[in-house]
């Protein structure tokens, strides 16, 4: 089994709603990042989608895989964060199940599915006193700001983009220039953490080696995407700039989703220059 | 570079299993509760500590089924070994073995030693199944029409009848069969069986679909755990994940249904997929190789399509290699001899409950309904419309 995989092309997509249908945003980003590869749709053997499934009022996992280029190959749809999908893609690349696979995130910036909100609570602690997603990330938002002085609006930042992110990750020699995945890791934290286990810099600890050398959101966050994409569109900026300045040893990229911030996935990338 | 062989060599297993008996509700169960008894009931069943799972993955089809946004947030708490939570596979009915597949390659890759696979549904929970299989429909082209799970099987049934010739008493013999079988299953929802005259009695929702034709609506969870052999102790009770593979055929259902591509109605993709698992086990000829099969279908012509793709009826067609018994359990290659999705269909756990009833055959633990022949076999499920296929082929 190789010990790593390798990024060979990213593209990014984004549009303003409502001017740019989704399956276009999915493909745009898929055919830059073929680009960027210098490969053809043809020379892909998996995809794997990312994406919410709740969001859009579709089956999305089945509807949207066309626009991603699944038809005709192997397919998977993971509902949690992008880097979570990342994760999994490189985990089939390296057992060999697949050579070349394109991971595909997809998120709308309004969420279409009226219930959404609601049903995104638990439905016996959260739901009765009227929890969504959103007020629950502004709770933490705000009793992280209270106790470490963050600042709040940032962290609050609401969605008003639709956007769609495309990574090819590979199996082979790496060329100069590439983003070698070299490791790849994920924790989880049960439904309500403790009120004074709140900060993911704790979380952050438990799952990744120390000292810690990375990127986080804060470095890499786009106003205007949802809380889904913003980490999808922040791994690109984060490859870009290790593909410009290249980077020895391994940096990772820590990636947190979740209404409370559960589902944590960091990924370990090299690019010696 | 390993190729995808790789699972050949008897390297990934499948070590624990555990489904809970099927019914349309399980009042004494929320969603998280049932993949909590499931999910320990296995790794109990594989001969391990919550601890030594370092990966879950669950397989879960839309949230509208469980009437939670997200569901894996909420049902996190109570698995075994929580913090290993690797996130939540959507494939529709094939979520299932569609996680399989992807713990095996966690496996395969070295990321981890035990993988717990975890799939439940509560048919109760949600109020809106018919407007979740709605949303499996292009929403400019096909939603117009009146197109739910049982019309769009008619749509297959009719042109299956048309391409193969057979007749209504024939799409009949299969809830027969797997009724039969499901008398034997004490997991099976429904457990009564029924003659062809029954089928052909009952209701037409969509012609040629009568209501015995197809699956109930069914709660269920199961839980699998998927190791390293070289992780095990030599006693333990493995069965081989020998081949692997999905292939994707997201076209909408009419694209699937002309000369250059007639996937909805002969099952094109799903026989490329499992010339792919076919080729990673080293099965050369199907019908011979294998002992037995667990297919999902969650009506009588989706078993037949998948039959024939899957090369369980050699040169004959499957059509008649259902009339001769061949697919009976005491016939040259038993199909579905659970009772399969006729007999109980949670819809998320459906195609790993195939996985598990496949186990316990490799396994010989079967019971009641334990083959006389079970050393390989081949378990396949469906995602959506015939968008997606997954296959496995597993072997003692």
């Amino acid at each position: 089994v190789p010990s790593s995989v390798h990024i060979t092309g990213m593209g990014v997509a984004t549009a303003s709603i409502p001017n740019y249908p989704m399956e276009e945003l999915i493909a745009d980003a898929l055919d830059r990042a073929l680009a960027m590869s210098a490969l053809e749709l043809s020379a892909l053997d998996g995809i794997v989608a990312s994406g919410n499934d709740g969001d859009e009022g579709l089956l999305s996992p089945l509807l949207r895989a066309e626009a991603a280029g699944a038809a005709g190959r192997e397919y998977l749809y993971m509902t949690g964060g992008y880097c979570q999908a990342v994760a999994a893609a490189a985990s089939i690349v390296a057992s060999g199940l697949s050579a070349r696979v394109a991971v595909i995130g997809w998120g709308t910036g309004v969420p279409v599915v009226d219930e959404n909100e609601t049903m995104s609570a638990d439905p016996f602690f959260l739901r009765p006193v009227g929890a969504t997603p959103a007020q629950m990330r502004r709770l933490r938002a705000r009793a992280l700001g209270y106790e470490e002085g963050g600042d709040c609006e940032k962290s609050a930042t609401s969605a008003r983009q639709d956007a769609a992110v495309s990574l090819i990750l590979a199996s082979g020699e790496p060329a100069r220039g590439v983003v070698t995945l070299t490791d790849w890791r994920s924790g989880f934290r049960p439904y309500l953490p403790a009120p004074d286990d709140l900060d993911p810099a704790s979380w952050r600890r438990e799952i990744l080696p120390q000292p810690f050398d990375g990127f986080d959101l804060a470095d890499v966050e786009e106003p205007g995407l949802s809380q889904w994409m913003q980490s999808a569109v922040g791994l690109v900026a984060c490859l870009s700039t290790l593909r410009d300045k290249g980077a020895a040893s391994p940096r990772w990229f820590v990636e947190e989703v979740g209404p409370l911030g559960q589902s944590m996935t960091a990924l370990a990338l090299e690019c010696v220059s | 570079m390993r190729s995808r062989d790789c699972f050949a060599d008897g390297t990934v297993v499948i070590s624990g299993a555990a489904q809970l008996p099927m019914s349309t509700r399980l009042p004494d169960y929320s969603l998280a509760n049932l993949a909590s008894r499931v999910a320990h009931e296995a790794v109990a069943d594989a001969g391990l500590d919550p601890a030594d799972i370092e990966s879950t993955l669950l397989g879960l089809a839309p949230s509208a089924l469980a009437g939670v946004d997200r569901p894996e947030y909420w049902i996190a708490d109570g698995l075994p070994a929580p913090k290993s939570l690797r996130g939540r596979v959507h494939t529709a009915a094939a979520s299932g073995l569609s996680a399989l597949r992807l713990a095996a390659a966690q496996v395969a890759a070295g990321k981890a030693r035990h993988v717990l696979v975890v799939a439940v549904d509560l048919a109760d929970e949600a109020s809106a199944l018919a407007r979740m299989v709605w949303q499996l429909l292009d929403p400019l082209t096909e939603r117009s029409l009146p197109v739910n799970g049982i019309t769009m099987a008619a749509i297959q049934a009719t042109g299956f009848m048309a391409s193969t010739g057979c007749s209504e008493e024939d799409l009949a013999l299969v809830p027969v069969k797997n009724r039969a079988n499901g008398c034997r299953n004490p997991f099976a929802q429904l457990r009564a069986a029924v003659t062809v005259d029954d089928v052909m009695a009952s209701a037409v929702l969509a012609h040629p679909i009568k209501l015995l034709d197809g699956s109930p609506r069914t709660s269920g969870g199961a839980a699998v755990v998927v190791s390293n052999r070289a992780a095990l102790p030599a006693s333990a009770a493995t069965v081989a994940i020998a081949g692997l593979a999905s292939r994707a055929g997201t076209y909408p259902m009419g694209a699937r249904m002309v000369a250059a591509n007639s996937s909805y109605v002969d099952g094109a993709d799903l026989r490329a997929a499992a010339a792919r698992a076919y080729r990673a086990a080293g099965i050369g000829d199907p019908l011979a190789e294998l002992d037995f099969a667990e297919i999902y279908a969650s009506f009588g012509v989706i078993e037949l399509i998948s039959a024939g793709a899957l090369g369980l009826a050699g040169s004959a067609s499957a059509v008649t290699m259902l009339r001769e018994g061949h697919f009976g359990p005491e016939g040259s290659m038993p199909v579905n001899p659970s009772g399969g999705a006729t007999c109980g269909n949670p819809i998320s756990a459906t195609g790993l409950i195939r996985v598990i009833e496949a186990t316990e055959q490799l396994r010989g633990s079967a019971g009641d309904r334990q083959l006389s022949s079970a050393r390989s076999c081949v378990v396949a499920a469906v995602g959506g419309a015939f968008q997606l296929q997954e296959v496995a082929v597993l072997r003692a």
